[in-house]
């Protein structure tokens, strides 16, 4: 009997017929609108003055990005305008007998401008304590806002414009400040983050006593880098949570308490967050700093602020900007009006000048350096809703720019959404934000299906966005794995190298105080040598070496000493992984500087993660013995130095090398001046550099056919289907760079190729809110960002029905009784 | 060898699925937002959060009171469902409506509606008409169907000018995703200068496959194009356009059509889809 084995059956499936109805036919409904004008720029709008709303004769706004498409279009700085009745000319800038030029009030430009709703909750935060330390060095005095700061423990005071801890030993400095409510959050920058193991910067919240109390810290422990939370009660210490982090100087961290919630950000992103259990009631704020002994710079904290809560959505803010111009009309016949402009939070960020980030040892993710910009660019005060970002980029050196552009940089690379948010600040989206998103309301211009109506529909032009092209660049890499020894001895210069891999690179500085009449120093076969200096001569030698693997445990002569010269010899051997594999392009050394100041390189690379190694050598000097300084701290930035001295008997013959090592990244290194050796004679400094990888010999390239290198690694992902189809190559027209592997670069090319390899329609849909309440509610609550379900199959003719999600939002009002509302759309 | 399920086997399978008892609820959250095929086939009543808004109350649908009907495929419905807001109160979104056995409350199938409806005011409604079917898996018996949507037009239809939609269409035309489809596109056209016309296929105004290409002066300014693509769909009635998208060129294309020589636009079943 033959086997059966049946396959296929019956599908089960079907669409319910659903239709909705509204109750409420459509009615005419007021616009019930306020605008209002910060004449006297104390943040808020309280003043009977500043409601202006009786005035508005018509005024318009617009957020959002320039085109509807995640990828080519770019969120610019918000743009309003509003006419104004003047028959009083109370808005002539010049009319000195206008209360609105009276002091404290004033027509000027930046003044804060707003569009809500009668009814709308808007509660900005306020601002509880402000310190950015900017006043003569020592005690902490009184903040700028008025509170005195107690010293709770040990001792912080202003140093060169920041908040420094003072005390060397390993325990708590403590310095806080009243802000009256036991709900608040915190934020400052913090700096001198590496140079020791072990340090813990951050703030303290909800104090009590030394005995109850909260603290966010950066925590640079080997073991434990990254954010912390700690709670103490009832004496004892908790740590309540952690986000790993490598921290970077000059980054913002915050600390939030609501209640018994506590809440750390960086760059004003929440990273990580706890529920405490001990007492609440506490409604002091300050700095805290713990490090172990070190000579070298401590904790500094700088940029202090303290506000009542951080910023969020207010339901029924419409639009927040800051004023751009008043522009009187002069009339004939008709009534006296003035044009006002104003432009939203992103044009600041467009005019500031920052440094940015320097993050030379790993990346984070782009929230946080997002977060990073806006608060160099005083735009974090206090932050907006920042998503953390999905991405992690690389190391990240890039020029210095405006906020805008740098902040771009990031964007780009995360696929995110920088963009104004209707209260004023700065918000961000991060790609994943839309993935899981849910659909919030339902458009359509057929009757019985979904929602709403809407008044116009306009497709536009989607062909000249398709992209089948995309490149996208892996960051550089830091130099990795640096370790060193201090080899010594006396007659020949032998030194034993340590265990290498193909492609490490040995750099070696060499003291030797044998004083040889002829020359006697050899450049070993394979070594580059960078300072030899004369034969007779007693000064610092530097040699480097590609290595190929096989040099460890071998033995390099590069002092052959067959007559037995008197003298002793002592070297630093560094071992650097990942470096940049070129001679021509990796490596740099300033000139040998007598003394204890190395002097400055400009290494020619630009900013791309830098190993900076510092080195100090010397002889003994006759009638003292050399010995290392009793400061020993390294040039600042530099990780604690170390090094060798010999000790012969002949102190003449002694000879001694220091040497520190710091990753950056920077255009040019500038070591400040450090005591490492004492007593010594023939005293120099010397910093050397050694760019992190970018080259085109990663392993990497050579296992994925996708990746190319040379000058940087970039990954190209195609989709020929694409190009076949549209008769076209389109390529991505900004390449992001920050990418911290060839993976993360593909994915991201692999994601564009997705949504812009083929037509994607883009619509322009457009309502009248004053036609119902539910259109009303629909104007005033959606905002950048969401998503809502469109129909276009019905009268419209469009044959489309999808998700989309609005990426501009466009109000106006012509006159007082009609609202236009126009929202640009790219599809979910 | 394939099981084959005829219109009277699938009628019969219905109702026996149908005489069980049913409810039928309303949810609240978008229960599938951000979840991949595997996770949304593990779902089970408890992820749904039932609506709650004045008024509202789960609908039992009794076993064997479904209507059915053998058809390709064979339906089920039932009678149409009314939840109406008794009170106006903070707005509640509903994303959809899923369906649990009376007995025990196992959920057995849900539908996310297209975008969600906002119930906030007194009296305002949503219907629903329990609607499922059952087919028959590949239609293995059926090698071709032939023709299932058809349009002829017999007269010239007004020139393009820019890109934009013909007057080629097919509205709610009813597909299985088991079946493999042949669009077609019969007409004479004629272009008027220098230019390159491409016809886009849309469905439901997602582009789908090319019907022409046609270029005048290096080519020829008139003629007659004869396209055809292949469909795989998913199951549903979707709205079916031809786009005219001008490539290059300014000039303007015009589709001809008269009585005896009409312009055609149609779609053909021509069999089970490959695996």
């Amino acid at each position: 009997m033959a086997a059966v084995s049946p396959v296929g059956g019956a599908l089960v499936g079907g669409t319910a017929p659903t239709t909705f109805t509204a109750a409420v036919a459509p009615e005419r409904v007021d616009l019930d609108l306020v605008v209002e004008w910060d004449f006297d720029g104390d943040g808020d709008f309280d003043e009977t003055v500043e409601d202006i709303t009786g005035y508005v004769m018509s005024a318009e706004s617009m957020s959002g990005r320039d085109f509807p498409s995640s990828l080519t279009g770019k969120a610019g700085a918000g743009q309003a305008r509003f006419t104004l009745l003047n028959n009083d000319d109370r808005f002539s800038y010049f009319n000195s007998s206008s209360p609105l030029t009276t002091a404290p009030n004033s027509l000027r430009t930046g003044r804060k401008i707003r569009v809500r709703t009668t009814d709308a909750t808007a509660a900005d935060p306020v601002l509880l304590a402000r310190d950015r330390f900017n006043r003569s060095n020592g005690p902490l005095g009184t903040a700028e806002t008025g509170q005195t700061w107690t010293p709770q423990a040990a001792l912080f005071s202003i140093r060169g414009g920041v908040a420094s801890s003072d005390q060397n030993t390993f325990s708590a400095i403590i310095a806080t400040l009243n802000v009256g409510a036991t709900s608040h959050y915190a934020q400052a920058t913090i700096r001198q983050l590496q140079p020791h193991g072990a340090r813990f910067v951050g703030l303290i919240v909800g104090w009590l006593d030394i005995n109850n109390y909260t603290f966010v810290v950066y925590d640079s422990g080997i073991a434990t880098t990254g954010i912390s939370v700690y709670d103490v009660d009832g004496g004892v210490q908790t740590l309540k949570t952690h986000y790993p982090l490598e921290g970077w100087e000059g980054m913002t961290i915050g600390a939030g308490r609501v209640g018994n919630a506590i809440t750390a950000y960086v760059g004003g992103v929440p990273v990580a967050s706890a529920t405490l259990t001990g007492p609440v009631n506490g409604t002091q704020v300050g700095l805290y700093a713990n490090h172990a002994e070190f000579s070298g710079r401590s904790p500094e904290i700088g940029d202090f602020h303290v506000w009542d809560h951080v910023a969020g959505p207010a339901d029924g803010v419409l639009w927040t900007g800051d004023i751009l111009d008043v522009s009187a009309t002069v009339p004939v016949g008709g009534p006296k009006v003035v044009t006002v402009t104003a432009e939203g939070t992103l044009a600041r960020a467009a005019r500031a000048q920052v440094a940015s980030p320097r993050l030379a040892r790993a990346g984070a993710a782009t929230g946080l350096i997002v977060g990073d910009v806006l608060s160099r660019a005083g735009l974090l005060h206090p932050p907006a809703p920042l998503d953390e970002g999905t991405v992690v980029t690389g190391p990240v050196g890039i020029d210095d720019s405006d906020a805008l552009s740098l902040a771009r940089v990031v964007e780009e690379t995360e696929r995110g959404f920088l963009h104004e948010t209707n209260e004023g600040p700065i918000g961000y989206q991060a790609a994943g934000s839309r993935t899981g998103a849910s659909s919030l309301a339902w458009f359509s211009d057929t009757p019985g299906v979904g929602q709403h109506p809407y008044s116009q529909i306009e497709p536009g032009d989607h062909k000249a966005h398709i992209v089948n092209r995309v490149t996208a660049g892996v960051a550089a890499e830091a130099p990795s794995g640096i370790s060193v020894t201090y080899p010594a001895g006396t007659q020949h210069v032998d030194i034993t190298l340590p265990t290498v891999a193909a492609g490490d690179l040995l750099v070696v500085f060499i003291a030797g105080s044998h004083a040889p009449t002829t020359d006697l120093w050899v450049t070993p076969l394979w070594w580059v040598a960078h300072r030899e200096g004369l034969k007779q001569t007693r000064g610092m030698r530097v040699y480097s070496h590609w290595c190929d693997g096989t040099e460890s445990g071998t033995t390099v002569r590069f002092f052959a000493n067959p007559s037995a010269v008197a003298g002793l010899w002592i070297a630093a051997v560094y071992r650097i992984e990942g470096w940049y594999e070129s001679y021509n392009d990796g490596i740099a050394m300033g000139e040998p500087v007598s003394g204890n100041d190395a002097g400055p390189l400009v290494h020619g690379w630009g900013r791309a993660p830098t190993a900076f190694l510092v080195a100090q050598a010397g002889i003994g000097a006759t009638g003292s013995t050399m010995a290392f300084s009793p400061d020993a701290d390294p040039p600042d930035g530099y990780q604690t130095a170390n090094g060798n001295i010999t000790s012969s008997g002949t102190l003449a013959h002694d000879a001694g090398i220091m040497s520190g090592h710091k990753i950056d990244v920077t255009d040019s290194e500038d070591p400040t001046p450090w005591v490492g050796l004492t007593n010594a004679t023939s005293l120099e400094s010397v910093v050397f550099a050694v760019r992190g990888y970018n080259g085109p010999h990663t392993k990497a390239t050579l296992e994925d056919p996708r990746t190319t290198g040379g000058d940087g690694r970039f990954v190209t992902v195609e989709d020929v289907g694409s190009q076949d189809e549209h008769n076209v190559i389109r390529t991505n027209q900004t390449v992001p760079v920050l990418f911290a592997t060839e993976a993360d670069a593909a994915a991201y090319g692999d994601a564009v190729l997705s949504e812009f390899a083929d037509d994607r329609p883009i619509v322009s849909l457009s309502f009248w809110a004053q036609s119902s309440a539910a259109l009303r509610a629909q104007a005033i609550t959606r905002r950048v960002g969401d998503k809502i379900t469109v129909t276009a199959s019905g009268a419209t003719g469009l044959g489309v029905q999808r998700d989309w999600f609005i990426e501009n939002v466009e109000h106006r009002w012509p006159n007082p009784k009609v609202w236009e509302c126009t929202w640009q759309l790219s599809p979910a | 060898m394939t099981i084959v399920v005829p219109n009277v086997g699938e009628e019969f399978f219905l109702d026996s699925i149908l005489a069980a008892g049913y409810t039928l609820r309303l949810y609240t959250n978008d229960v599938t937002a951000g979840l991949d095929d595997e996770q949304i086939d593990a779902l089970v009543a408890g992820y749904f959060t039932e609506a709650t808004f004045a008024g509202y109350s789960a609908s039992a649908i009794t076993g064997g009171t479904w209507t059915t009907t053998q058809a390709d495929p064979t339906v089920g419905t039932n009678t149409q469902r009314t939840f109406t807001r008794s009170s106006t109160g903070t707005p509640q979104t509903v994303y959809g409506y899923y369906v649990t056995r009376t007995t025990g409350g196992a959920l057995a199938w849900f539908e996310p509606f297209p975008g969600p409806l906002t119930v906030t005011n007194n009296g305002d409604t949503i219907r629903v008409t329990p609607t499922i079917t059952l087919d028959d898996d590949k239609e293995a018996t059926v090698t071709a169907r032939g023709i299932v949507a058809r349009q002829r037009l017999f007269t010239t239809a007004t020139d393009i000018s820019a890109d934009g939609y013909t007057d080629f269409a097919l509205a709610d035309v009813a597909v299985d995703s088991s079946r493999t489809y042949a669009v077609h596109l019969d007409t004479a056209w004629t272009l008027t200068g220098t230019s390159r016309w491409i016809g886009e296929f849309r469905v439901d105004g997602v582009a789908a496959g090319r019907l022409f290409d046609e270029t005048a002066p290096s080519g020829q300014l008139s003629g007659q194009t004869s396209g055809v693509c292949v469909w795989e769909p998913d199951t549903g009635t979707p709205d079916l356009t031809i786009y005219a998208d001008e490539i290059s060129g300014t000039a303007a294309a015009r589709f001809i059509g008269a009585a005896g020589t009409p312009r055609v636009f149609w779609v053909e079943d021509i069999g089970p889809r490959l695996a």
